[in-house]
């Protein structure tokens, strides 16, 4: 390790010794591999799209809400006239944190990041769907990456089976809306101002985690999580404009080993 | 209790000591700090007072901090205010040595010092979080602002708003500042 430290600060060197050397910013091996799949059956009213993310051992990409450092990984969708796109569907990430009490969240491995596509109706000729993927990867260093994606959809075709179980097995893993039927808890919200408590009850929980994005303009003061209580405070940063969007929080816990997470809205009150 | 708080400024490291009860808060005086530049010249914020001082965190590892340098976005602004603002970059990087702060002053012809704080003593009482991650000190030696240098964390749009170049020119024109706290983006500061 120690030698590999000495390598790259030398190589840091000769590089600073001559011209601006843009090499330098290149990884020096693939560290995210993307592919873009779905789940495409003849006849279906909509279909899901994923991107899927194979990251290097020991590096990591990022949620949509990075934490204190980092960068969102992102997608830009290009379908067809007439093909509708969702918003995009992210997995519950993990929890990192670095030296200094530097929060992250994001994913490790691998994590497929989901859309559901909605054709134009009657739709009958092979069309393309392409994506625009850009990630940051980071271990001790971090290298920016991106990949122009496409996928050929026939609407007499299927897509391969396993591509439909992988993209139903992160489905999964999206945090449901609280309000969903299908979320096991009752959830309860008490807001003041920037100030939130979440209660969650009728379950069994375990390893209960917040994992919070807060809107543009907001800042996280408090995010604690004491049995099935969360206690969130944002701090609104002086002189930006109070943004309508909500901040949301991600509640994740296990349940006879059963992973959940629910997706919690926050506003302004 | 001023007494209390000057004895609480204890020398941390050899080459780096800040007033450990300073915490640094808008609008209330900013951290002490005397750290070395890449010659092993000590470089103090109280040596500045009256003058409008820049804080850079830097760390030339990271993509985020290329990327600025490739585009010139600190050197144009430093030239910008040259006479008027001080600018100083700091590496908290822990394995960041003087000879790697120098090479990064001659490879873009810096005209400000990057001074060295492996420790990570006055990032941690700025509360630097990435690189870049930015502060502004005002005349009267109070943080004006901390987060960005600007809204465009993709590096991709057309037109971007450098918030370090919006309070620099309310600072000099004795305006107040009307974004002092924005996100900060970037890898990580490299702490030990």
């Amino acid at each position: 390790m120690k030698f590999l430290v000495s390598f790259v600060v030398l190589l840091g060197l000769c590089a600073a010794a001559g011209a601006p050397a843009p090499a330098r910013a290149q990884a020096p091996r693939n560290l995210v591999k993307a592919e873009l799949k779905s789940d495409l059956r003849p006849g279906a009213q909509s279909f899901l799209v994923g991107v899927h993310l194979q990251i290097e051992p020991s590096w990591h990409i990022y949620w949509k809400y990075p934490g204190d450092a980092g960068m969102a990984t992102s997608v830009k969708w290009k379908l067809p006239d007439g093909f509708a796109v969702s918003e995009l569907m992210w997995p519950t990430p993990i929890g990192f944190e670095q030296a200094g009490q530097i929060q992250g969240f994001g994913y490790e491995d691998e994590v497929v990041l989901l859309a559901r596509v909605t054709p134009l109706p009657g739709w009958a000729k092979p069309a393309m769907i392409e994506a625009e993927v850009r990630w940051l990867a980071c271990e001790t260093t971090c290298v920016p990456g991106k990949a122009s994606l496409q996928l050929q959809v026939d609407p007499a075709g299927a897509a391969d089976p396993a591509d439909g179980e992988l993209l139903a097995q992160w489905l999964a893993r999206v945090p449901i809306p609280a309000d969903s039927p299908e979320n096991p808890a009752k959830v309860r919200v008490t807001t003041m101002g920037l100030d939130y408590r979440i209660e969650l009850s009728g379950i069994g929980a375990e390893h209960v985690q917040c994992l919070l994005a807060p809107a543009d303009g907001l800042s996280i003061v408090n995010n604690e999580v004491a049995g099935l209580k969360v206690h969130i405070v944002l701090h609104a940063m002086e002189g930006s404009k109070p943004s309508n969007q909500p901040s949301e929080a991600v509640i994740a816990w296990t349940e006879s080993g059963k992973p959940h997470a629910v997706s919690v809205q926050l506003g302004r009150q | 209790m001023y007494r209390m708080i000057v004895a609480a400024c204890v020398m941390l490291m050899a080459n780096a000591f800040v007033c450990a009860q300073d915490k640094a808060e808008l609008g209330k005086p900013a951290p002490q700090f005397t750290l070395n530049d890449s010659s092993g010249k000590a470089v103090s914020l109280s040596d500045f007072s009256g003058k409008v001082v820049v804080l850079e965190w830097v760390n030339p590892q990271c993509p985020f901090v290329q990327r600025h340098y490739q585009t010139g976005t600190m050197k144009t602004l430093a030239d910008k205010y040259n006479g008027k603002v001080v600018w100083l970059a700091v590496n908290t990087t822990s394995s960041a040595t003087p000879a790697d702060n120098a090479a990064w002053i001659s490879q873009y012809a810096l005209p400000y010092p990057i001074l060295s704080d492996t420790g990570g003593t006055v990032a941690k009482a700025y509360g630097a979080k990435t690189t870049p991650h930015m502060f502004i000190i005002d005349q009267q030696g109070k943080l004006a602002y901390r987060g960005g240098i600007d809204d465009d964390p993709q590096g991709n749009k057309a037109d971007r708003t450098n918030y370090v170049e919006k309070a620099l020119d309310q600072l000099l024109a004795g305006q107040t500042v009307t974004q002092p706290e924005t996100r900060s983006y970037g890898c990580s500061v490299k702490y030990k």
